[in-house]
């Protein structure tokens, strides 16, 4: 359990490196995450409006942190001379205490999000005063969530993989390592609280699986739901495959007992179904469609077969008699590997390109021995078909929310929310697939191959952060 | 076991390698602008075009253009430098760029350009791409698929710098330390401790799991 503890204060470390490194404001959407907070601390009430921020005193240190100069353009740097923080710090001080405007309520892109994270973002909130004394330590609770992602993701691997003691420090250490866990992280985004509750959704059931449903965890896994769901609307991409997984072992449980135990998938549905009833009550009782704005995009869905391929080339190359949606553009490679490899700040912070070819190399090497164990394994894997279908059904889940999405914003914007951190959520995986990897060089060369991965994600997290160390300051 | 502490000790001596290459390699250093801000969109392209501009002036030793095209996920794009009717050099940047600047690495020049036209053509099937600049006069503005554009795009080029990382590393440690509520060196400082931390933690901890 010690080694557990080890990669969540790793995990914690490497987030709160990240949100020092990184500019006020200069991670995605945090102006907005910002501003729901801060509504949420000054009136108890979460935003009614998307339109962008307006709070007098975030909107000061948005102009004198040179916000709009420089997002989306990678050759402005961060300000750098005593003058810009002078003009910054009187900005600040001509606000004073001039907080909300009576009856303005908005939020930007994060007010369609439910309320947990943010309210929990309002305890380091109130400890500070002023908007740039507020920043880093919220930044610094997202790093704490890092930290449960790195804890929970070691521990399902553990409970996945348990045959081989050594491997789970390469899982877990592993995932504590990747950059964007640590840039998102390191910023004020429920991204951050996202990924830990995800974290502890998969090793709940990983637990389920190994050990048998009781009461105690089917409630625990209602309890995580229920988390998730107040979490980040994203969580709901998780649940077909978490609701599937709950069947199954329900349906094992029965089947090894020869007692009624469909009651405890029962439990753990109803504990889940507590926010969102909640959720949809106050809403409801103020006027407000049942999901709040979310309502709306929900509505939207509908799915046809352009939608289907859409979603299918959004991660995959595109089937024979299907149109072309991102021609030019290899999506698996370009989209989602390249923005796991580096694209920081707004989506403006990358490396040269020879760094994403080069990243190929060790990341296939990784797949193939992966793959190998795999294989190695697979008798024992006819067991677990169950388990591994309610992994491969939430990580599907995940992807067609993503999907479906970005579709509707299609074509105006090609891929709206191509972006890898919306797939962090199945970090667990990624540390099973490790914990595989190094595995597959049996008694002899395993814990080498396990010592060198982990290397790799130590290197890539430094060059990471030494990347937008040299965009923003250099 | 002791295969696990060598891989450890060559990843990390590796990494400490690399680390220094980096520091004693010089970044790219802005050679020359056009003095064009990126303020207004000149035009919206969704198919293939070819945006150029005249009168531009290239430095002896630009290795990359920067121009102000914007995009969510930008195409792949071709630069040319045109000077008396031939090219003089060019380079291409692969696709899936975002913001509103991109870099396109070019073949490095041996002699300054005067008079040259910088051309950029590019293909997209969907999502727009948007030059951006400032109005210019007629006769100076930049063109689209030969067309008339409202003004001139910003143009940068950028040619090795003078100074590595390690000699900047001073000004950057002081850069950090703005935009904070308690500013300071010791910014960058704690950073340097938390990323050494997480390598000794990290490394003790595997080194005790794979025994």
């Amino acid at each position: 359990m010690k080694a557990a503890w080890l990669c969540a204060f790793v995990a914690c470390l490497s987030a709160a490196c990240w949100s020092l490194i990184t500019p006020a404001f200069q991670a995605p959407d945090e102006q907005d995450h910002y501003a729901y907070v801060a509504l949420l601390a000054q009136t108890g009430r979460p935003p009614s409006s998307s339109d962008e921020v307006d709070e007098p005193e975030e909107l000061a240190a948005l102009i004198g942190l040179r916000y709009l100069q420089l997002r989306h353009q990678p050759r402005n740097h961060a300000i750098a001379s005593t003058a810009e923080q002078e003009t910054l710090e009187s900005n600040l001080a001509s606000v004073g205490e001039r907080h909300y405007p009576g009856g303005i309520a908005a939020a930007g892109v994060a007010s369609s999000e439910p309320p947990l994270y943010y309210a929990l973002e309002t305890i380091p909130y109130r400890l500070a005063g002023s908007v740039l004394g507020r920043l880093p330590l919220m930044r610094l609770l997202s790093a704490l969530m890092a930290a449960v992602t790195a804890l929970f993701a070691y521990l399902f691997v553990r409970e996945t993989l348990p045959g081989v003691e050594w491997a789970w420090i390469v899982g877990g250490l592993g995932v504590a390592l990747v950059p964007l866990l640590g840039f998102m992280s390191g910023a004020v985004n429920p991204d951050s609280m996202l990924f830990a509750v995800s974290a502890v959704l998969f090793y709940t059931l990983a637990r389920a699986f190994r050990r048998g449903l009781t009461t105690r965890l089917a409630f625990a896994i209602g309890a995580v739901i229920a988390v998730g769901m107040a979490t980040k609307l994203n969580f709901i991409g998780l649940l077909p495959g978490a609701l599937a997984g709950l069947i199954m072992l329900s349906a094992r449980a029965t089947r090894t007992s020869g007692h009624r135990l469909h009651r405890l998938a029962g439990l753990a549905c109803a504990v889940a179904g507590v926010p969102a009833a909640l959720y949809a009550i106050l809403y409801a009782l103020s006027g407000d469609p049942p999901l709040g704005s979310a309502s709306g995009a929900l509505a939207g869905v509908h799915l046809s077969l352009g939608e289907l391929g859409y979603m299918w080339q959004l991660y995959l190359p595109r089937l024979p008699g299907t149109v072309n949606d991102f021609p030019g553009l290899f999506t698996t490679r370009q989209l989602w590997f390249d923005g796991y490899v580096g694209l920081y700040g707004w989506f403006d912070t990358t490396f040269p390109g020879w760094v994403y070819d080069a990243a190929l190399v060790p990341a296939g090497l990784i797949a193939a021995l992966c793959i190998r164990e795999f294989v190695a394994a697979r008798a024992a894997l006819r067991d677990r078909l169950a388990e591994l279908a309610t992994y491969a059904l939430m990580a599907v889940g995940l992807m067609a929310l993503i999907g479906l999405a970005s579709y509707a914003d299609f074509p105006t914007r090609s891929a709206e929310f191509a972006e890898t951190r919306y797939l962090l959520p199945l970090l667990p995986l990624l540390g099973a697939v490790l914990a595989l990897a190094a595995r597959a060089g049996g008694e002899r060369w395993g814990r080498a191959f396990g010592a060198l991965i982990v290397v790799l994600f130590f290197a890539h997290d430094l060059f990471s952060q030494l990347l937008v160390v040299s965009r923003f300051y250099g | 076991m002791r295969w696990a502490r060598v891989a450890l000790a060559a990843g990390l001596t590796l990494t400490a390698t690399a680390l220094a290459a980096v520091l004693w390699h010089s970044p790219a250093a802005v050679a020359r602008t056009n003095g064009i801000a990126a303020e207004d969109p000149l035009s919206h392209f969704s198919d293939r075009a070819s945006v150029c501009q005249a009168d531009e002036v290239l430095p002896h030793g630009t290795l990359a253009i920067v121009v102000s095209l914007s995009a969510f996920h930008g195409p792949r794009l071709a630069a040319r430098v045109f000077a008396n009717a031939h090219a003089v050099t060019g380079g291409r940047a692969g696709s899936n760029w975002s913001g509103r600047t991109v870099t396109v690495p070019v073949r490095p020049l041996t002699r300054t350009i005067d008079h040259a036209t910088v051309c950029f053509a590019f293909s997209t099937s969907h999502e727009p791409v948007s030059p951006y600049g400032q109005p210019a006069p007629p006769g100076l503005e930049a063109t689209g698929n030969g067309a008339a554009l409202p003004g001139r795009l910003m143009v940068e080029y950028l040619r090795p710098g003078g100074r590595s990382w390690l000699s900047l590393a001073a000004s950057i440690v002081d850069r950090m330390g703005f935009g904070r509520a308690a500013g300071g060196a010791w910014v960058a400082l704690v950073a340097i401790a938390l990323m050494i931390a997480v390598a000794a933690v990290a490394s003790r901890a595997l080194l005790r799991e794979l025994r």
